[in-house]
């Protein structure tokens, strides 16, 4: 029995040292080939008052937190599918998760008794509808797919055409 | 035939659930034709040239089909269909929860008196079960209810004054079958409020919640906890783990800091939840900084002050005999403090959080100590406290964390209880969301015997368990 107690302490400390060397090691994600490029340009309602979101803030409204402040005016976020191209694009370079992750952050966050996730819509003529006709709507989709129901804004200054514009992937 | 029925009217009530769900918006009454992105954006730059797109319904047709393409969510059907936003088009109940089933080892002599105290040994068990209850009432009103189906009080034992150990024994003769022997189970309010947000800083909780303090008591089910068992520190409730009242809460976001607090108003600890024998109101709240700039980090301070008053009642008649009273005898009778001090910091594939918690108690009206060897002597005040801290790793080419956890505990409200030191070290893994397997050997030092003589002996004890949300 005391050699399973010492066994025990040493994992402890192999752990310790084993993780760090472990994290030091190149990602899979990293090794991605080069692919196409995509854009996507985020989108509110043309009456909105809203004319730019830094990527911060768009990660807390794609992350339902609430920044409403002393006006209660919430952004609405409306989001593509689980898994289509153009969502785990956006969670990657918006929210900075991989699908496990995003579906991990919902399920942890729901349990803790906090709101879920963003409608997701598998339509996006109706996407543009909601966002349309939403207080508040927040929605994107490629720049080519973006209909005059909607208003496109700029992300950290920029519009997607730009050059730095920064919610681009490779698809 | 009369099951065929059934299952043909739940399934047309399925459908027209999602038919409901899926209930589309009237057409647009204005053209949709594509424009340049940027087009209607009042600003001092010229919109830059796009290629025209397609019209709307190119632009759809290409979107569906790119949405059409997408595979199947493997995992995120917990998610996907939530509507935490547009909550006055999606008022519907949704029922989610999760559950575990653990089993655990004790790796110790067959000597060592923990084999027979040390709860549920060498057994499999299944020790969550809790169902959500959550709807969006609509104009910013949200309820959640979150009950625990328990096989408890069946099997659950308690030293009478004689030393025995009675345990508790629920089978009953089940009258809808041939009165054969079942065992009935009981049912636990975790929570359960209504919530009106007035805005982003004012929020507010009646009803029962999770006292907002620290990382694991608010992280709270098995699927998301990284470890099998609480720290001692958060299992012993150094705060209480829920309380019957009021809390405000909101947060705003100065970027890069949100900056929250949570606020409580409650009945505070008592022996009955719906009942504050003593009329004093206990008071807690927590205050909260999160920054996104490095990893999320996150650093908190928590408060709860409180009294707790237990008591004794009987009949009596007063008044010349024409009047029937209550009489009351307090048991028990002191005034609590707790403080609390967390961090999280998530950064890339690491966590690291930790905790450090303490309570004190002044008593007014001390109650029996509760120690199992004699002399029983009475309740003295007390200050205790304990700290953990976790460090763990997501690996980047598997679902998997290990992870090491050592905790502190002192407990002088026990005596049975000595100080004690554990170092955990095991492996969170998570093949998909809602499922996470879990393996943890945790080592128990205790650096006195205490009243009952556990310190003694050694613990070290293996434990595996399997939880999922659903």
């Amino acid at each position: 029995m005391q050699r399973i107690a010492k066994l025990g302490r040493r994992s402890v400390l192999t752990l310790g040292v084993v993780l760090p060397v472990i994290s030091a090691l190149p990602s899979v994600e990293r090794s991605a080939r080069a692919a196409e490029r995509v854009t996507l340009a985020v989108f509110v309602a043309k009456d909105s008052s809203l004319q730019n979101l830094k990527m911060t803030e768009l990660r807390r409204i794609f992350t339902n937190a609430d920044d409403s402040g002393f006006s209660g005016q919430r952004s609405v976020p409306f989001n593509h599918t689980a898994r289509s191209s153009d969502r785990v694009g956006f969670d990657q370079t918006v929210l900075r998760m991989s699908p496990e992750e995003v579906s991990r952050f919902w399920i942890d966050r729901k349990i803790r008794g906090l709101p879920g996730p963003p409608r997701a819509l598998d339509s996006l003529s109706q996407l543009l509808r909601l966002v349309s006709r939403t207080s508040g709507g927040v929605g994107y989709a490629r720049p080519h797919q973006v209909t005059n129901e909607v208003r496109v804004i700029r992300i950290d200054g920029k519009l997607p055409t730009e050059a730095g514009y920064p919610l681009q992937f490779n698809e | 035939m009369r099951f065929s029925s059934v299952a043909l009217s739940a399934w047309l009530l399925s459908r027209a659930g999602l038919a409901l769900a899926a209930d589309p918006l009237p057409a647009p009454t204005t053209p949709t034709t594509a424009v340049e992105p940027g087009m209607d954006m009042p600003t001092p730059a010229p919109a830059p040239a796009i290629a025209p797109g397609p019209t709307a319904t190119t632009a759809d047709a290409d979107a569906e089909g790119k949405f059409a393409a997408a595979p199947e969510p493997a995992s995120d059907s917990f998610t996907s269909e939530e509507s935490g936003s547009d909550s006055d088009t999606q008022r519907k109940l949704d029922l989610y929860g999760f559950a575990d089933f653990t089993y655990q080892r004790l790796l110790v002599d067959k000597e060592n008196i923990w084999n027979r105290t040390y709860p549920s040994v060498n057994s499999f068990a299944v020790g969550n079960f809790n169902l959500y209850l959550s709807s969006n009432l609509g104009d910013s009103w949200r309820a959640l209810a979150e009950v625990r189906f328990m096989y408890l009080p069946n099997g659950a034992s308690k030293p009478d004054a004689s030393g025995n150990a009675i345990r508790t024994d629920t089978t009953v003769l089940d009258y809808a079958g041939f009165e054969e022997p079942i065992r009935w189970g009981g049912i636990r309010i975790e929570r359960i409020y209504i919530e009106h947000e007035f805005n982003g800083l004012l929020k507010l909780q009646v009803g029962q919640f999770l006292t907002p303090y620290g990382i694991w008591n608010v992280d709270h089910g098995s699927p998301t906890i990284i470890g099998i068992k609480k720290p001692f520190v958060v299992s012993n409730q150094l705060f209480p783990e829920q309380q019957v009242g009021l809390q405000l809460y909101g947060s705003y976001f100065l970027d890069p800091l949100e900056v929250g607090y949570h606020l409580t108003l409650s009945n505070g600890r008592g022996p009955v939840e719906y009942q504050d024998f003593d009329d004093d109101k206990a008071f807690g709240g927590r205050l909260y900084v999160k920054t996104d700039a490095v990893g999320s980090l996150t650093v908190g301070a928590s408060i709860y002050r409180g009294g707790y008053l237990d008591r004794s009642a009987k009949y009596v008649v007063t008044n010349n005999g024409t009047t029937v009273d209550q009489e009351y005898t307090p048991l028990s009778k002191y005034q609590e403090l707790s403080l609390g001090a967390d961090v999280k910091w998530e950064y890339k594939s690491w966590l690291v959080q930790g905790e450090a918690i303490m309570n004190e108690a002044n008593f007014e009206v001390r109650p029996r100590s509760t120690v199992i060897r004699p002399p029983q002597g009475f309740q003295a005040d007390y200050r205790r406290w304990g700290a953990y801290g976790l460090i763990g790793y997501r690996l980047p080419f598997l679902p998997l964390m290990p992870y090491v956890i050592v905790q502190h505990a002192i407990s002088p409200d026990s005596p049975n209880t000595p100080p004690a030191t554990a170092y955990e070290v095991g492996i969170n893994y998570r093949p998909i969301a809602p499922v996470v397997v879990k393996l943890e050997y945790t080592d128990w030092h205790f650096s006195a015997p205490g009243s009952a003589g556990f310190g003694n002996y050694p613990l070290r004890i293996l434990a595996t368990q399997v939880a999922w949300a659903f």
